[in-house]
């Protein structure tokens, strides 16, 4: 984070929300299972971030801390409320930040260049699986529907998914190598 | 939008590792799938314009470090644990946090129905009159996208309303089964015209967009809807922060949480004040375009009985027949359907039906979402619904 002189506080501060808004809202989304439990997670991280803009060590990167607060805020709302989180398992989170790292070290012009690497993943799953990611995340359809209109079982599309997904983890954390 | 909670696939839960993989990827193609750019912004203003006013936040580090030089540090703790304190209070007692929480869902609900997917909602209206709302739909909406949509529903006559919009803009099919591209909106059902642009497709989520500005949102207690099951849905309820601007006086939303895709829309609609009609008059168009255009029939006929003449020289179409009744949508005030903009109600007058009868007004307008069918890729094309009505000859 360099500070121009130019700048105020609060435009430094409305760069880095920019720069980091696609980061956060998408590892709030892998946090919380709601969409407005995430939008929450975002705001509530970025106002902590400001207020606590001062403790922030310069010389680490803004990512990570950010979603060191989210994590935070997400676990203190599943201590109030069951099943806010999607796991509340130390483990799991601390693999789950080693991927947006991860992410966050491939070769492209911030977040979403970077993700967008995974439509070449995505070309290259397997067609049943592929159909399966289309639909459920491109076109946003229920599973219920995703099911029928491929006649299949609920559960086979779900499987396909889980299967899916773990390929296209593989695939784009792989970039990261080559890259 | 439904990949998540109900519709979110679970990981696999062997290892933490795939677990891991299976949530990013999750939420990246969430964001990366669902999100836009109307979403983000959204979201980023709504931190900017809170960085200056939000819980007691310091504004620089700057005056941080004023702060420090000046107070020992013991004074410092007391001093920000007492002003937490009173601002927590007073968030809480002014109840930020419920306004915070509302305005959090409609903007997620904005993003999510400007996001793709197949969707279908049914529109059925209740007049005044009436005691409950009619079991078969008025009309019906399908949308995949904010570009793709397509909009069936009955003319007066009973004449087939079919207008839509697809990557080349909107379009409706004439009664001849012809394409109008050029002046479009003349063919849609007047209720479905917000403002200048149509209510669906660009649509609910312009609705909740007019409605954070122009209603009071409240968040109220989670509830069931009938025909859903045990699901609870987010209410919402808008009430229009001034009694004289147009639209209903109450929206009600019904909001899957998972989703955040609009479940039920309900628009209250109360009656309109006697001998009080006329342009701009309160409640004059629940749903109609500014300055008095026509509003207030389900069709782009006139309840008087008379049909609307498309402009720029689009071809005409036969008046309404008998049935008009059920028709009318505007709560009563306002220019008629065919009126001039700024003529006096009269024999314009909405609350007329097609054979000058007065019509009730509308108290109630509903639209549920429904499960859609599998819509084939050339469904919000034109093409696939420009066949003539029966008895009406092609244009040659």
């Amino acid at each position: 984070m360099q500070e121009s002189p130019s700048h105020s506080g609060k435009e430094v501060f409305e760069i880095l929300v920019r720069e980091h808004a696609d980061m956060l809202m998408s590892y709030s989304r892998s946090l919380v299972y709601s969409s407005v439990a995430a939008e929450d997670v975002f705001q509530q991280t970025m106002l902590i971030a400001w207020k606590r803009l001062a403790d922030f060590d310069r010389s680490r990167p803004f990512g990570p801390w950010l979603r060191g607060i989210a994590q935070n805020i997400a676990l203190e709302a599943n201590r109030r409320s069951s099943r806010a989180v999607r796991s509340a398992d130390p483990q799991v989170l601390s693999e789950l930040e080693l991927r947006f790292e991860s992410l966050s070290h491939l070769e492209g012009d911030g977040f979403r260049d970077r993700a967008a690497k995974l439509t070449t993943c995505i070309e290259q799953l397997p067609e049943h699986m592929r159909e399966s990611v289309n639909l459920l995340y491109v076109r946003g359809m229920l599973i219920s529907s995703i099911a029928a209109s491929l006649n299949a079982s609920e559960e086979a599309i779900k499987k396909r998914i889980q299967r899916a997904r773990q390929l296209l983890a593989d695939c784009i954390l792989k970039q990261e190598v080559t890259a | 939008m439904s990949t998540d909670h109900d519709n979110f696939v679970e990981p696999e839960s062997s290892t933490a590792k795939t677990q891991a993989d299976e949530l990013f990827i999750h939420g990246v193609m969430q964001q990366l799938y669902q999100d836009t750019d109307t979403a983000r912004e959204s979201r980023i203003q709504g931190v900017l314009s809170r960085l200056d006013t939000d819980a007691g936040i310091p504004h620089a580090r700057v005056s941080r470090f004023n702060f420090a030089a000046r107070y020992p540090r013991f004074i410092r703790v007391a001093l920000a644990a007492a002003a937490s304190l009173t601002l927590m209070v007073s968030l809480t007692y002014i109840g930020i946090g419920t306004e915070k929480s509302a305005d959090a869902t409609v903007q997620a609900t904005i993003a999510a129905m400007r996001s793709s997917g197949d969707r279908r909602f049914e529109v059925r209206a209740k007049l005044e009159t009436e005691k409950d709302l009619g079991k078969e739909p008025m009309a019906v909406i399908d949308t995949r996208a904010p570009n793709l949509m397509l909009l069936r529903s009955k003319g007066p006559d009973n004449h087939s309303i079919t207008v839509g919009r697809d990557g080349d803009g909107p379009w409706a099919i004439r009664r001849d089964g012809s394409v109008e591209r050029d002046n479009p909106e003349v063919r849609w059902p007047r209720w479905a015209m917000l403002g200048d642009e149509s209510l669906f497709a660009d649509s609910v989520d312009q609705l909740l967009e007019t409605m954070s500005d122009a209603y009071e949102i409240k968040k109220s207690a989670a509830s069931t809807l009938s025909g859903r099951g045990d699901t609870r849905f987010t209410h919402l309820t808008g009430t229009k922060r001034r009694a004289m601007q147009p639209g209903p006086r109450q929206i009600d939303l019904w909001i899957d949480d998972s989703s955040k895709i609009v479940e039920r829309i309900e628009m209250h609609f109360e009656r309109p004040p006697q001998n009080q009609g006329g342009p701009g008059g309160p409640g004059g168009r629940p749903f109609g375009p500014p300055n008095g255009r026509p509003n207030g029939t389900f069709s782009g006929d006139g309840p008087d009985g008379e049909h609307r003449p498309p402009r720029d020289g689009a071809e005409g179409e036969g008046g309404p027949g008998a049935g008009g009744e059920r028709h009318v949508i505007g709560d009563g005030a306002g220019p008629g359907p065919r009126g001039p903009r700024m003529g006096p109600p009269g024999r314009l007058d909405p609350r007329r039906g097609p054979r000058g009868e007065r019509l009730p007004p509308l108290e109630l307008l509903v639209i549920d979402r429904v499960n859609p069918p599998v819509f084939a890729d050339d469904y919000f094309k034109p093409q696939t619904y420009n066949k003539p009505e029966a008895g009406v000859e092609p244009t040659k």
